[in-house]
């Protein structure tokens, strides 16, 4: 079948006619005809198509007939066509199905055919040289091994290179892989490891023990434990419970932890709550109240205040005195649980159950209760006097002692004492004894007793036990409310008192010496060895101390009973009749001592006039007894029946005070010398040797009573002692010569009755130690038998305490042996004195020197004499005793001397009342120290000593100058570094003003006080250039005497600079004393006054001085300062002149002196010149103003510590607190406020922005 | 041997101040005698009145020490306090750090002062401020400046610093030889 086109064909040809026409040479099927039209639809040609089943034959034919022949108007063009698309498509389709019916054939094994049939097997080709081809397989080779490898064409890299690869000739290249037969499949690897029991394949698996559930914490029953803490609350002391607290509070690091650190043993560490931690604390404290404190330390922060002062004061001698004090304060505070109740509580305590122990006891026997009491209460007795002693230290002493090393005794202990004295009362008396040795007492140093409080808790203690004594306690009782404190004294009327004060003060220190040192045998002797060795400590310590107190005391009675001391040994030649004066002016006075063992508070004084003798030994020993005693003077002969009663006071007595008292007392009526007696007692002060003296007369009267007292008084050296006073009445007049001594020394005298009974008794060792006992043994056998026991029990504990104590007898015996040998013609023992005699030379010459009007003959006189002399001998003695200093004299003497010197120099300043030569030689003692040879010195060379120092100051001046204006600048400087107002404190001016008005109390007051402070002051320069406050007290006058050169120097040269400066200051300036007094003490309010004055002045004097004020700088008024103060030092012979002219400065006069030596009670000072400054300043401003413009300031600025009157801050105070506007108003503008406050911060924003961007960039 | 000039005298007080403030004054103001400050090889002696006059009997260079050092003067003029014036500082200190008695050898060996070793300290101490150190029995120990205030003190992590060490009295044996 062929398809046919057929062209030309006329128009009119329709399909038929095709069909018919070419029907004739085969079989026509599909007739198509295509007409071709132009654009306007004419037909332009027109052809057509058949499929015509035509043979080749046929096709010839027919294109020969037909091809070229016209036919209805058109040439035929016949032509072979191609097959119709449709049908070739149907063929395809048809060829494709046809293909996908027939079976595939896979290459590979028609390759694998192949091989087979060329004898390749599997590839491999057996037996085959490589290399060999492959019959039939072109591009196939036999290949190492007889592989049959395909021949591969590569294509190299290069463009169109081909490489062909032929394996056969890189056979040797191909290796054989061995077949791994063990390899073990994947799934065959270790999953899983399988061990045995134990930890670490248990870990190895991954298997971990189980953690151990935490112990739980067991939850504390609230209530329960509340109620155990209560309970153990109730058992502890309530003081301790509160410490603990207060620790916790003040640990700086949180209680909270110090709880759980504590509780861990107990509770888990987990406690959360806070309750239940604070509990845990709260046990804790309780179970270990003492621990706490110490580990809170270690466990915790601690922080404290500035004023948290360091313990150790003596190791930083340097320390502020304030400082010290407070320190001193706490430290005594912190000591004990016990510390922090009173003292007087502790001591109620205390006597109420030695009442009650003691009730039942007088009962059984008079002689035991006296045992009893007599022991316990010798034991109070001493620490009460010793609390009275403390009780007397006001601030002042505090401050003057405030460097000195202390004993800290804490109360626990004196309770324990009291208490096994108690427990010993009950036991024989032989046993006392040793217990009581055993004890260690203290002498208790606390501060704060009310002295008052501890009469009346002694009053209570032995009102029950007899009623005799009541008596005594009426007349203690009566005289209690005089001794009130040293302000009463000098607030009372007289005025003289002022003046006296410093005679009195140092009147009174000598006393408190005595009986310091008397306390010190007595209690030596005392039974209780132990006391007697703290105390002796203490009381050398503490010589300074009782001197202040004395001072501070400064009972005006003391010095009538100086004076009338001398008067007393007058009396005392008339035995008989003095002692009934004596014993009257003892009862008060042995009252006070009674209180106090000191008892430098003689209130009572006015009693002493008549006796000063009795007084003396009234003061060192005691009291009610002695008003008892009186009673037995009053019959000197018959006294044998009083004496009993004497004695069993005496008993009593003991219990209460240090018991030597009493005896004393007693003793002396049965002698007939009396005064002698008293004096002795004072000496010793021990009551109980009066006690025993009183024995030793009952021996002869009375043996029989004797014996009681002897056993009732535990201490056997009492017994010694008394002895030797029985011994008396062949001393008797000795003792007056002695007593007449006393006046100048009481100690001495005391001693001098001592020694004297132990000379003649050749007994004085005895008195002294051990020795005693036996010699009391020999005049008194009954209680020597009782005593011996006792004595060889005391010994071995008093062994020790005796040692130290020898020295001190030895002292006392070497005086009275000097006394004696003057007064009785005992030359003899002048020789063996060489210092005393020395002394008493020098006395001599003191007084010829002090007492110009007195002629040089009284060399010679007595020593009575001397003691008559009143104040004025007392300084020459004082004179004496500095004089006493000079090497000749033996090292225990010198040793006491030193003691009384320090406390003679307060007198020194004293004589300057009692005449103008006194006055100079004060002054010239204050400037040159303490050097006896300049002392002497300036008293000849008055006139010369001017000149002289001022030629020898001239070159030392500039030195001195320089060092001056160096301190100055330096501190200047410290001023600016500071921004502080710092005047040195040096420069003590006089001010320029004069004040009139001085209210007489103040001014007595200020006047005291000064005194006080200034006597510190005075010590501390004399002693040491260096600064050791701990040493200086004790030794201030080795230091001189070792080294009188170099003090004296310094001190000259100190006068030079002052002498030189004197010009400079007009003598207005010096006569105003009292303005710097004030300064010194001044309140604020005094301050302001010399501003006003200060202002007014300048107003009033000059203006213009004023205007240069402005132009002068701060220096120029350090220089002023200086001027001024320069003029103070001087004030010594200034005053000379000033003296001269104005008597009515004398009194101040002295405390300017001082002043001007000792200059760091500025503080007020500096003030002073800063508001002076402000003052002027002000002044400059306002000059045009009127005064009340300047007085204005000064009247507001009446301070109120922060504030001033009508403060301005307090006005404007207040309205900061009150809202000024409406809370809506105010809300308004702070939205207003805000918007734009956001667009601010907004636009700064962006702007940082901005300004951020531009830095990044670059 | 010559007296502090203006500039000299104006650090060492500043200096000193930090230490114990306006008690300064209580060294050059003293009742007991007229001291002074004197500066020597560099160091600054405080003597009395009374040594420095017989100080001028030696001469200088033989001169090795006069009274008690308080410091010296480095080259770039400023002043540095040595342990000879603690005797001096401690008495007047404002504040004071006690150390406890475990760190109290540490110190001692010139280490700071950590916050486990504080045992006590004065309250309202500020940063930097000069203080004394005491054992707790209370012996001064030397000084050194406070690392942190006293609240911060309370907070700070136990071996934080709390005062930097400055001089302690080990230094006797440490810089015997330059110690005057």
């Amino acid at each position: 079948m062929k398809r046919l086109y057929i062209g030309g064909l006329g128009h009119t040809v329709s399909e038929k006619d095709l069909k018919d026409r070419f029907g004739k040479f085969g079989d026509v099927s599909d007739v198509e005809i295509v007409t071709r039209k132009d654009e306007n639809g004419a037909p332009l040609k027109r052809f057509g198509y058949i499929n015509i089943n035509i043979t080749d034959a046929e096709y010839k034919r027919c294109v020969g007939i037909l091809n070229k022949s016209t036919w209805k108007g058109g040439t035929l063009l016949i032509q072979l066509a191609k097959e119709s698309f449709l049908h070739r498509l149907a063929e395809e389709r048809q060829q494709l199905v046809e293909k996908a019916k027939a079976p595939k054939i896979i290459p590979q094994e028609k390759l694998v055919d192949s091989f087979k049939a060329a004898g390749v097997e599997n590839f491999h080709m057996k037996a085959a040289v490589p290399g060999t081809e492959i019959p039939g397989h072109a591009n196939w080779v036999v290949s190492k091994f007889g592989r049959v490898l395909p021949v591969v064409n590569l294509k190299g890299k290069g463009k169109n290179k081909v490489f062909k690869y032929d394996p056969s000739k890189h056979c040797h290249n191909i290796k054989r892989l061995e077949t791994a037969d063990d390899v073990t499949s994947v799934s065959k690897l270790t999953w899983e490891i399988k061990g045995g029991d134990d930890e670490i394949s248990k870990k190895r698996r991954g298997e971990f023990p189980k953690q151990k559930p935490c112990p739980k914490r067991s939850k504390i029953d609230l209530s329960l434990f509340l109620s155990n803490l209560a309970q153990r609350n109730a058992m502890n002391a309530a003081a301790t419970g509160n410490k603990n607290k207060v620790a916790i509070q003040q640990n700086g690091l949180s209680a909270v932890k110090t709880g759980k650190q504590k509780s861990v043993c107990v509770f888990d560490n987990d406690s959360d709550s806070e309750d239940e931690i604070r509990m845990l604390v709260a046990q804790e404290h309780l179970r270990n109240p003492k621990q706490t404190s110490t580990e809170d330390d270690d466990d915790n922060l601690e922080v404290v205040g500035d004023d948290f002062v360091v313990k150790s004061n003596a190791f930083w001698g340097g320390v502020e005195q304030d400082d010290v004090k407070t320190s001193l304060l706490t430290s005594t505070k912190d000591d004990e649980e016990y510390d922090s109740a009173d003292t007087d509580e502790i001591l109620t305590r205390r006597k109420t159950q030695t009442q009650a122990e003691s009730a039942p006891v007088t009962q059984d026997s008079p002689t035991e209760s006296s045992k009893n009491k007599s022991s316990s209460e010798s034991d109070e007795g001493s620490d009460e006097a010793d609390d009275e002693d403390d009780v007397s230290v006001d601030s002042d002493y505090e401050a003057m002692m405030g460097n000195c090393y202390r004993l800290d005794l804490s109360l626990a202990d004196l309770e324990q004492l009291a208490k096994k004295a108690e427990v010993i009362s009950d036991d024989e008396s032989v046993e006392e004894p040793k217990e009581e040795a055993k004890t260690p007492s203290a002498p208790p140093k606390k501060t704060g007793n009310n002295p008052e409080d501890i009469l009346a808790s002694l009053l209570v203690d032995d009102t029950p036990e007899k009623e005799s004594k009541k008596k005594k306690y009426q007349v203690n009782t009566v005289s209690l409310p005089a001794f009130i404190g040293t302000k009463d004294l000098f607030g009372g009327p007289e005025p003289s008192l002022k003046r006296l004060a410093p005679n009195i003060d140092g009147e009174s220190s000598k006393r408190l010496k005595q009986d310091l040192k008397l306390k010190e045998q007595s209690i030596s002797e005392d039974t209780q060895s132990s006391n007697r060795l703290s105390q002796q400590k203490l009381s050398t310590l503490n010589i300074q101390r009782g001197a202040k107190k004395l001072e501070s005391k400064a009972s005006t009675s003391e010095d009538d009973s100086s004076s009338e001391e001398s008067e007393s040994s007058g009396d005392e030649d008339v035995f008989t009749s003095k002692t009934s004066s004596a014993s009257q002016s003892v009862v008060p006075e042995t009252e006070l001592k009674t209180v106090s063992s000191n008892n430098s508070k003689t209130p009572i004084k006015p009693n002493q006039t008549k006796t000063s003798r009795s007084s003396s030994s009234g003061s060192s020993s005691e009291e009610s007894e002695s008003s008892e005693d009186e009673d037995s003077a009053g019959v000197l002969t018959s006294k044998t029946p009083s004496v009993a009663q004497s004695v069993k006071t005496i008993s009593k007595t003991q219990m209460k005070s240090v018991s030597s008292n009493n005896s004393k007392t007693p003793v002396k009526p049965n002698q007939t010398k009396t005064s002698r007696s008293s004096s002795s007692g004072s000496s010793s002060e021990e009551s109980e040797s009066s006690e025993e003296e009183d024995n030793a007369k009952v021996l002869t009267s009375k043996t029989s009573l004797a014996t009681p007292l002897a056993r009732t008084i535990p201490e056997t050296e009492l017994k010694t002692v008394s002895t030797n006073n029985s011994i008396k009445p062949k001393q008797t007049k000795t003792s007056r010569s002695s007593s007449s001594d006393s006046s100048s020394e009481e100690s001495e005298t005391s001693d001098d009755e001592n020694s004297r009974t132990q000379t003649k008794d050749s007994k004085s060792a005895d008195s002294k130690s051990v020795q005693e006992n036996v010699v009391s043994h020999q005049t008194v056998p009954h209680s020597t038998v009782i005593d011996a026991k006792k004595q060889q029990q005391d010994n071995q504990k008093r062994l020790a305490a005796l040692e130290q104590r020898q020295k001190e007898t030895e002292q006392q015996k070497k005086l009275i042996q000097g006394a004696l040998s003057n007064v009785d013609a005992a030359k003899v023992n002048k020789s063996k004195h060489i210092v005393f005699d020395s002394d008493e030379d020098d006395e001599e010459e003191d007084e010829t020197t002090s007492r110009p009007e007195q002629p040089p003959t009284n060399l010679k006189k007595s020593l009575f004499e001397d003691d008559s002399g009143s104040d004025e001998d007392q300084q020459t003695s004082m004179l004496e005793e500095k004089k006493n200093n000079k090497p000749g004299g033996s090292k225990l003497f010198d040793s006491e001397d030193e003691d009384d010197g320090a406390e003679d120099e307060q007198f020194q300043i004293k004589p300057q009342f009692e005449g103008k030569a006194g006055q100079k030689l004060m002054e010239l003692q204050a400037s040159f120290g303490t050097d006896s040879r300049f002392q002497v010195d300036s008293r000849f060379l008055e006139s010369d000593a001017e000149p002289e120092d001022q030629d020898e100051a001239a070159p030392e001046e500039d030195a001195d100058k320089q060092l001056l204006e160096e301190k100055k600048k330096s501190l200047d400087i410290l001023q600016s570094i500071l921004n502080t107002n710092i005047q040195p404190q040096n420069t003590r001016k006089g001010k320029m003003f004069k004040y009139d008005d001085f209210g007489c109390s103040l001014s007595m007051f200020c006047s005291f006080r000064l005194f006080l402070k200034d006597y510190v002051c005075f010590c501390r320069d004399v002693s040491s250039l260096h600064y050791d406050p701990t040493q200086e007290e004790h030794t201030a006058f080795e230091a001189k005497t070792e080294e009188p050169k170099k003090e004296s120097k310094a001190a000259r040269r100190k006068k030079r600079i002052e002498a030189e400066k004197l010009p400079e200051v007009s003598k207005d300036v010096y006569f105003d004393i009292s303005v710097d007094l004030k300064e010194v003490f001044g309140t604020s309010k005094e301050n302001q006054d010399k501003k006003e004055t200060v202002s007014w002045d300048k107003e009033a004097e000059d203006p213009e001085d004023i205007m240069k004020h402005m132009e002068v700088s701060f220096t120029s008024n350090a220089e002023a300062n200086e001027d001024t103060s320069g003029g103070f030092k001087f004030s010594f012979f200034g005053e000379d002149t000033a003296v001269e002219t104005t008597t009515k400065t004398d009194e101040y006069k002295i405390e300017t002196v001082k002043g001007a030596k000792f200059s760091w009670q500025a503080d007020p000072r500096f003030q002073d010149s800063s508001s002076d400054e402000e003052e002027v300043d002000e002044v400059e401003e306002d000059q045009s103003a009127s005064n009340e413009i300047t007085e204005e300031p000064t009247t507001s600025k009446k301070t109120f510590f922060f504030f001033y009157q009508n403060d301005e801050r307090l006005k404007e105070g207040p309205g900061m607190f009150c809202r000024s506007v409406k809370l809506q108003d105010q809300r308004e503008a702070w939205e207003e406020k805000r918007t734009s406050l956001r667009e601010e911060c907004r636009k700064k924003h962006r702007d940082a922005k901005r300004r951020q961007r531009p830095s990044l960039k670059t | 041997m010559r007296p502090l000039t203006d500039e000299e005298t104006k650090t060492m007080f500043e200096k000193l101040s930090k230490y114990i403030g306006e008690n300064i004054r209580l060294l050059i103001d003293r009742p007991d005698g007229t001291y002074c400050f004197r500066l020597h090889n560099d160091r600054v002696y405080y003597m009395s009145e009374r040594i420095l006059k017989l100080a001028t009997n030696i001469s200088r260079d033989k001169l090795v020490s006069v009274g008690t050092c308080f410091g010296k003067f480095t080259k770039t003029q400023k002043f540095r306090l040595h342990i000879t014036a603690l005797d001096f500082l401690a008495p007047y200190a404002k504040f004071k750090v006690w150390v406890k008695p475990g760190s109290e050898q540490s110190f001692l060996y010139g280490n700071h002062i950590m916050k486990s070793g504080l045992g006590r300290i004065t309250e309202n101490t500020a940063q930097y401020q000069g203080v004394v150190v005491y054992s707790m029995a209370d012996v001064p120990l030397g000084f050194g400046v406070a690392a942190k205030t006293t609240q911060e003190c309370r907070m700070v992590d136990p071996m934080s610093i709390v005062v930097f060490h400055q001089a302690d009295i080990g230094e006797y044996i440490r810089s015997e030889d330059t110690l005057t």
